[in-house]
C-alpha cells in the first residue's frame, strides 16, 4: 500500500529577470507504506524543493501529490499544518533544532502542535537516542551528533507515516553519518513509517535496499543551485 | 505542554534572548504613561483636593485686591496678605442677612516658619470644615481661650516641630522665619488639632487679640483684621459679591471660592498642555523602541519561525507569538508606567502637602487610570502589529534553506 503518490508534478520560480524556470518535472514518483528509500542527487538539483512540495511546505503548479490518499497541494494552509504536525517527520541537514529550547522542549514544542502530548513518549524517545541525560541542554551544550539525534527524535515524536531526511548527514563525520543512519532505519522500522532519506552521498544512499536516482525520476533540467 | 503551554513558553525565551532591548522598551513605556498620568492625575488631584480644602466657607472678604490671593491667604494660608480692612468691616459682614457665619483673621507673625493665624475660638467650636464635621483637639487639649496667649497648633506643624501640649513658644515676626525678629510674648500649646487633611493643619491658631496686640506691630493693628472667612445662607454671595465688588471701593469680597480656584488652575492649563505633549511624544517614541525591538527580533527569529512552521505550527500561531511578546512588553510597561505614577504622586503630594497642607491621595486609582493601563497595552501591540505580519509571512522554505 502506498504512502505517498505524486503524478505529473510540476513547480517553477520566478527569477530575477522575469523568466519563469521549470525546477521541478515529476511524472509518477510512489512510496510504499514501510519502507525505506535513499535518494541520491547532485547538489542544487531540486531535492530540496521536492520534499518542500511533498510536505505542503511549498505549493506545486500543478499535479498531484497524494499523502495517505489526500491531495497535499489542494490543501488549505491550516490542513497543511496539521499535516507537517502529524503525518510528516522532517529531518534537516543543519538539524534545525529551536536552540532557545531544551532537548525535551524541541520534541514537547513539537508534540503540541499534534495535540498529542504525552511527556513520557518524549522522554523515552530521547532516552532511545542515547540523550537521557542531556535532556535539558539547550542544543548549543550538545556535540553535533547529539544535536543530531536531537533533530531525529523530533522527526519521530508525533508517529507521522513519512519521514523526509534531507541531507541527514551533512553535517557529520562518516562514522557518525553511518550511526545515524541506522539508527533511523531502526527507528523508523520499530514504528513502522515510511523513510526517505535524500543524499548527494552514495554511500549513505547504498544503506537502502530501494535506491533512487532523482535524476532518472525529476525531468526538469534547470536546476542548478539557485533553489 | 498543550499549545497554550508552547506559545507561553516561545513569547517568554523570545523576550528573553532580546532582554535589555525588551526591557528598554518596557522602560520608555513606562516612563511615558508614568509621566501621562503623573501630569493629569496630579493636576487633576489637586484641582480637587484644593476645592474640597476650601474649609467648608464660601466667601473671602478682605483688603481690596485679587480675589485669588485673598484666597490663597487666607484659605491656604500661602501668600502674602493683601492688606488690612477695618474690624467694623467685619462687624458688619457679621451681621449681614444672608451671612451664616463670619470668623476673623489676622496674620503677620511665625513660628518656625509656620504662620501664626489669630482668629476668634468659636472658629472651632461652631464651624463645620466638612459638612456635619467640626475640628477636633486631641484628647488632654482644649482651644485657647481669646484672652489668654494659648495656641492650637494644626497636626502637620504639631508633628513637624514635635510641639506638644504645655510647649511654650516666642512668635516672630513677619510670615518668614528670621532669628532676630522674635516677639517677647510667650505662648502656651494647650491643644493640638486633629489632622483634618486641609490647610488648617500647617498653622499655629492663636487669639485673633494675639496678633492684633502683639509687641512691635503698628497700633493700627490693634482694630483690624487681615480677612475675614464667610460661610453663607441661601443665595446672599450674589448680593455681597455687588456690594463690595462692583459699588463699594474699599473691600474686595472673594466669592464662590471654588470658582475662582478653577479659575486659577485654568491659567495653568498651558503647562498641563505642554507635559501632555511631552508625555504623548514619549508615548510615540515608546511605541517606536517596541517596533524596533520586535523588528530587529524578527531578522534573527524568521528562522525560528521557519523551523515552527515546519514543525506545524499555524500562522496564526506564530503571528500570536509576536503579538503576546508585545503584550509582555507593554504590559511590564504599564505596570511600570503605574509605579512610576504613584512615584510622581507620592513626591507630588508630600511637596502639596508641605507647602498648602492640602492632602492628595497618591495612591488613587480609578477608571480613568485603568483606560490608559489599556490603551498602553493597545499602543503596544500596534506597535507589534508591523512585525506579527512579518512572521504571518515567513516563507518557511526560504528560511529554512538559508538555515542549511
Amino acid at each position: 500500500m502506498s504512502v505517498l503518490n505524486i503524478e505529473q508534478l510540476k513547480k517553477s520560480f520566478f527569477i530575477p529577470n522575469g523568466e519563469k524556470l521549470p525546477v521541478i518535472d515529476v511524472r509518477a514518483f510512489s512510496l510504499q507504506e514501510g519502507n525505506f528509500y535513499g535518494m541520491h542527487g547532485g547538489s542544487g538539483s531540486g531535492k530540496t524543493t521536492f520534499l518542500h512540495l511533498i510536505a505542503g511546505v511549498l505549493r506545486p503548479d500543478s499535479g498531484v501529490i497524494e499523502l495517505q490518499g489526500k491531495d497535499v497541494g489542494k490543501m488549505s494552509n491550516s490542513e497543511r499544518d496539521i499535516l507537517r504536525a502529524t503525518q510528516i517527520g522532517y529531518v534537516f541537514q543543519s538539524f534545525n533544532l529551536l536552540q532557545g529550547f531544551t532537548c525535551l522542549e524541541n520534541l514537547e514544542i513539537a508534540m503540541s502542535f499534534s495535540g498529542n502530548l504525552n511527556k513520557n513518549v518524549a522522554v523515552e524517545l530521547l532516552g532511545r537516542v542515547g540523550l537521557n541525560k542531556r535532556m535539558s541542554y539547550y542544543p548549543h551544550q550538545l556535540s553535533i551528533g547529539q544535536q543530531q539525534r536531537v533533530a531525529l527524535a523530533r522527526a519521530l515524536v508525533n508517529q507521522p507515516k513519512l519521514i523526509l531526511a534531507d541531507e541527514p548527514t551533512g553535517n557529520l563525520d562518516p562514522v557518525n553519518a553511518q550511526k545515524a543512519v541506522e539508527l533511523l532505519c531502526e527507528l523508523c522500522g520499530e514504528k513502522k513509517i515510511t523513510l526517505l532519506v535524500v543524499s548527494h552521498d552514495p554511500k549513505i544512499i547504498d544503506n537502502f535496499e530501494q535506491n533512487l536516482n532523482w535524476e532518472q525520476i525529476n525531468n526538469s533540467r534547470n536546476t542548478e543551485a539557485d533553489f | 505542554m498543550n499549545q497554550f503551554r508552547s506559545f507561553s513558553l516561545i513569547c517568554l525565551r523570545g523576550i528573553r534572548q532580546f532582554g535589555f532591548s525588551s526591557f528598554v522598551a518596557s522602560l520608555t513605556i513606562a516612563m511615558a504613561g508614568g509621566l501621562f498620568l503623573g501630569t493629569w492625575k496630579i493636576k487633576e488631584g489637586a484641582q480637587k483636593a484644593f476645592s474640597l480644602s476650601s474649609c467648608g466657607f464660601d466667601g473671602v472678604l478682605g483688603a481690596r485686591g485679587s480675589k485669588l490671593q485673598l484666597i490663597l491667604n487666607a484659605v491656604f494660608h500661602m501668600e502674602a496678605s493683601p492688606g488690612n480692612l477695618d474690624w467694623e468691616q467685619y462687624e458688619m459682614i457679621k451681621k449681614t442677612p444672608g451671612v451664616k457665619e463670619a470668623y476673623p483673621l489676622a496674620v503677620g507673625d511665625n513660628y518656625k516658619g509656620y504662620r501664626l493665624v489669630g482668629t476668634e475660638s468659636s472658629l472651632f467650636k461652631e464651624h463645620e470644615w466638612k459638612e456635619g464635621i467640626k475640628y477636633q483637639v486631641q484628647t488632654g487639649g482644649r482651644l485657647f481661650s481669646d484672652n489668654k496667649r494659648e495656641a492650637l497648633v494644626g497636626n502637620f506643624v504639631a508633628k513637624k516641630l514635635g510641639l506638644k501640649r504645655g510647649d511654650r513658644f516666642h512668635p516672630y515676626h513677619g510670615l518668614t522665619f528670621r532669628e532676630e525678629s522674635k516677639h517677647k510674648e510667650i505662648y502656651v500649646v494647650v491643644g493640638i488639632l486633629e489632622a483634618t487633611g486641609t490647610p488648617a493643619d500647617k498653622v499655629i491658631w492663636i487669639p485673633i487679640k494675639g496678633i492684633q496686640m502683639m509687641e512691635g506691630h503698628a497700633s493700627e493693628y490693634a482694630s483690624s483684621v487681615s480677612a475675614v472667612l464667610v460661610k453663607l445662607r441661601g443665595a446672599a454671595g450674589f448680593a455681597l459679591e455687588m456690594k463690595y465688588n462692583k459699588q463699594g471701593n474699599q473691600a474686595t469680597f472673594a466669592w464662590p471660592i471654588a470658582a475662582t480656584l478653577a479659575g486659577f488652575f485654568e491659567r495653568l492649563v498651558w503647562f498641563e498642555r505642554v507635559l501632555e505633549w511631552i508625555s504623548y511624544f514619549v508615548g510615540c517614541v515608546a511605541g517606536l523602541i517596541v517596533l524596533a525591538v520586535l523588528r530587529n527580533s524578527m531578522n534573527e527569529r524568521k528562522r525560528e519561525f521557519a523551523i515552527l512552521r515546519c514543525l506545524g505550527a499555524s500562522r496564526r500561531f506564530v503571528t500570536q507569538v509576536v503579538l503576546g511578546q508585545s503584550f509582555i512588553i507593554s504590559l511590564a510597561g504599564a505596570i511600570g508606567s503605574l509605579l512610576i505614577y504613584f512615584i510622581i504622586n507620592g513626591i507630588a503630594s508630600y511637596f502639596i502637602r508641605e507647602q498648602t497642607g492640602v492632602l492628595l491621595s497618591p495612591f488613587a486609582l480609578d477608571l480613568a487610570v485603568f483606560n490608559v493601563f489599556g490603551a498602553i497595552i493597545f499602543l503596544g501591540l500596534v506597535s507589534g502589529l508591523p512585525s506579527a505580519l512579518l512572521a504571518y509571512r515567513v516563507d518557511i522554505s526560504q528560511n529554512l534553506r538559508q538555515s542549511a
